[in-house]
């Protein structure tokens, strides 16, 4: 599986990340409304940030109780299926790293999905602070 | 909304009755002003009027946003419009961090705040749920336990703006502070705060800012950055920051030095960048949006002040607290530093006054000034003297929480070394050696400020004036450069834009990231007419505050007293100088011998695509 890691040596706390994140995956800018989370000065002047682990043997898959959410070791994330959601926040509440939020727009599920592959967060980093790790 | 980029909406707040409305944000404007300044100067006539006190019921504070705050576009910022109470006049404060942004992720292009509070509060803002909150506990607090309350209280996704105990003070030049650690610095805004009991506002939203054309706004962006990229000054300042102008503003003699008396200092090395981070950097900070990270941050590592967080301690503040206090030892002017940014006080005006009374001390027998420590270079007594000042705490410091130009009214002979420009301090950049430096210092739409024109660059640094370099101490030219500059510069304050960002971002980047974002189809001669159309407005609320030809002159430092050192050692600028400059600068601008505008037909050029 791939997953997005962080050197905070080098986040500048820009949010481009963030503001990247909203954008490619609701079509707005705002970093509250991203898959990805920047706590500001969480360890005293740096930055802790947050990512969806993509985790081997993930339990929002386990928990979702229409498939909607599946591990799919070839793109090397799981894949959410957002016709198939139903919104019932089973994966919200079971995540244990707090990386999975029901949209209020679409009212659907809301995960890291690395952009289909793309992973702008990384491409944007102005200061190459984030990078994808591949086990 | 027709326009994109925007949310839409006005919040209009009264402290007085604690109510609010929600007003529609009129496409006029929008097409007229597109945000930021243009927005403010067209607010600040319609709330203010000439007889409005400025720390009375009856002010305004305003926070305003451009088109492209909240969005990827690179480095764009948000700023206070109000009226002073340190100069009486106009007054439009920037700052960066995150604030703003949360400003338009709350639904809102511009946040309106009237009336006067009858005790102390503060307000959150979380969408369309406004709420006032008592402030017990926050009275006389310092900024960073002011935020770190508020943030506990209610969330730590809010972005705080608050007042510390100066603004609470009323000090003239009390500040506004937008987290994290970015101040709406100049002309005491956190005063005008201070004076309506409003403590701070907090604010978050889940609102989307969203573009018109997806594609080639990201085109856009891209652009913007590959010419940030490029720039060697946005490497200097993301590998220096802005103490990268010491050893320029050394070379050139312009670093203010004991009160500006000298442009020279001789232990200038110490407030050079590499002192400066081996005391206390530890990582670069960007505001939103910024690739630039121009801010270094950390703990001081050892010493007195072990353990104190600080932010770049930037040119403005080395220059001021630094060289202009005789100050060298960097833990020092950092601590001094911190502690205006925690009282929330303006360091430049900070500086400024200190510089002025420690003169005054030299010149006068006054019992308040009658302390043999207050002497360039203790920094001690200064470190004392700045929370005297926040706290109003004893004779010294409350005359001088008025600025210099009301504190110069206290002590006799005082006129010829108080140095200000409109009521306002002037920057580190003093400018004898640079004629049209003070000729951007003397037009500055709110006072002393180096922030509406720089045309040093052109003058001492190496920029090219149509192909050609200018001569650095001839008044030739001079007017063109300032009008052009002042006018590009308040065009890119409508978006509002980072000064720093400008030197890498073209004029033609510009437009297309607002074209793109707004979908507006602007021309490419845009800017010189937006910004003269704003210069015209923000000179009359000047002309309607009293404040005309008179008042565009340089404090008498710079035009009686010969430059005593440096390459431009014996230049001053000459009243002849000023006349000579201010009669061209007027006649570029449409404006009469008194300074006065003439009626102008803009077109408005804002059209659908």
């Amino acid at each position: 599986m791939k997953k997005i890691v962080v050197n905070p040596d080098l986040c500048t706390g820009c949010e481009t990340c963030a503001l990247i994140c909203s954008y490619y995956n609701l079509g707005g800018f705002n970093p509250h409304r991203a898959c990805l989370t920047i706590e500001h000065f969480k360890k005293g002047v740096f930055n802790s940030l947050s990512f969806c682990q993509q985790c081997e043997d993930a339990v929002c898959s386990k928990v979702c109780p229409t498939n909607a959410l599946e591990i799919d070791r070839e793109k090397g994330y799981i894949t959410l299926d957002k016709d198939k959601c139903i919104a019932c926040g089973n994966c919200v509440e079971q995540c244990p790293f707090d990386m999975i939020t029901i949209d209020p727009d679409t009212n659907k599920a809301f995960k890291c999905q690395l952009c289909d592959g793309e992973a702008y967060c990384v491409r944007y980093c102005p200061h190459n602070a984030l990078g994808v790790y591949k086990k | 909304m027709k326009w994109k980029s925007y949310m839409g909406k006005i919040l209009i707040i009264d402290l007085t009755t604690k109510s609010y409305e929600i007003e529609e944000t009129p496409n006029e404007l929008i097409e007229n002003y597109i945000g930021g300044k243009g927005f403010g100067v067209k607010l600040y006539q319609k709330y203010i009027n000439k007889d409005t006190e400025p720390l009375g019921p009856e002010n305004t504070i305003m926070f305003l946003t451009g088109p492209l705050t909240g969005t990827i576009g690179p480095a764009f910022r948000s700023c206070i419009v109000t009226r002073s109470p340190l100069t009486g006049t106009w007054l439009d404060s920037y700052f960066g961090g995150h604030f703003g942004q949360e400003i338009k992720y709350a639904g809102y292009d511009v946040v309106i705040i009237k009336g006067k509070s009858d005790n102390s509060i503060y307000i959150t803002i979380e969408n369309d749920n406004i709420e006032f909150h008592e402030t017990n506990e926050l009275k006389q607090k310092m900024i960073s336990e002011t935020t770190k309350i508020i943030k506990e209280k209610h969330g730590k996704d809010f972005r705080v703006a608050c007042i510390g105990p100066a603004g609470e003070n009323l000090v003239k030049y009390a500040l506004v502070t937008c987290e994290p650690m970015r101040q709406a610095g100049r002309g005491g805004a956190g005063a005008v705060m201070g004076s309506k009991n409003l403590k701070a506002l907090a604010i978050k939203g889940n609102n989307l800012v969203n573009v018109a054309d997806n594609e080639e706004f990201l085109k856009a962006v891209n652009k913007a950055y590959e010419e940030l990229r490029k720039s060697p000054s946005i490497e200097t300042l993301n590998e220096l920051g802005t103490p990268s102008s010491i050893p320029f503003a050394q070379n050139a003699g312009m670093l203010p030095t004991e009160n500006y008396k000298y442009g020279q200092f001789d232990k200038s090395d110490q407030l050079e960048s590499q002192p400066q981070s081996n005391a206390f950097w530890q990582r670069d900070i960007a505001c939103s949006g910024c690739p630039i990270a121009c801010g270094k941050i950390g703990e001081i590592y050892k010493g007195k002040f072990k353990g104190t967080i600080s932010d770049t301690i930037e040119y403005e503040t080395l220059g001021l607290i630094g060289s202009n206090l005789g100050i060298s030892d960097i833990n020092y002017v950092t601590k001094i530093a911190n502690l205006c940014d925690e009282l929330g006080i303006d360091t430049i005006s900070t500086g400024g006054s200190i510089g002025f009374a420690i003169e005054a001390s030299k010149n006068t027998n006054l019992s308040f000034l009658n302390n043999s420590d207050l002497k360039f270079g203790n920094a001690d007594t200064i470190l004392d003297l700045v929370e005297n000042i926040a706290f109003r705490k004893d004779e010294l410091g409350n005359i001088l929480a008025e600025g210099v130009k009301r504190a110069s009214a206290h002590i006799p002979e005082s006129k010829e070394y108080s140095v200000h420009i409109k009521g306002l301090e002037t920057p580190a950049w003093p400018p004898r050696g640079a004629p049209g430096m003070g000729l951007a210092l003397m037009t500055a739409d709110r006072g002393g400020c180096h922030q509406r024109a720089f045309p040093v660059s052109y003058e001492a640094g190496s920029e090219k004036w149509h192909g050609e370099n200018l001569e650095r101490l001839s008044i030739d030219k001079k007017a063109e450069v300032v009008v052009y500059l002042q006018n590009k510069l308040a065009a890119l304050d409508t978006l509002i834009k980072c000064d720093f960002a400008t030197s890498g971002i073209s004029e033609e980047t510009y437009l297309l990231l607002l074209n793109t974002a707004t979908g507006m189809d602007l021309p490419d001669n845009y800017w010189q007419e937006l910004g003269a159309k704003i210069w015209d407005e923000t000179r009359r609320i000047n002309l309607k505050h009293g404040f005309d030809r008179k008042d565009d002159y340089l404090p008498s430092r710079f035009v009686k007293e010969p430059l005593p050192d440096g390459p431009a050692k014996g230049h001053r600028i000459t009243q002849s100088d000023m006349d000579n400059m201010l009669d061209e600068y007027y006649n570029l601008r449409d404006w009469n011998k008194k300074g006065v505008p003439s009626e102008k037909n803009y077109v408005k050029s804002s059209s659908n695509k």
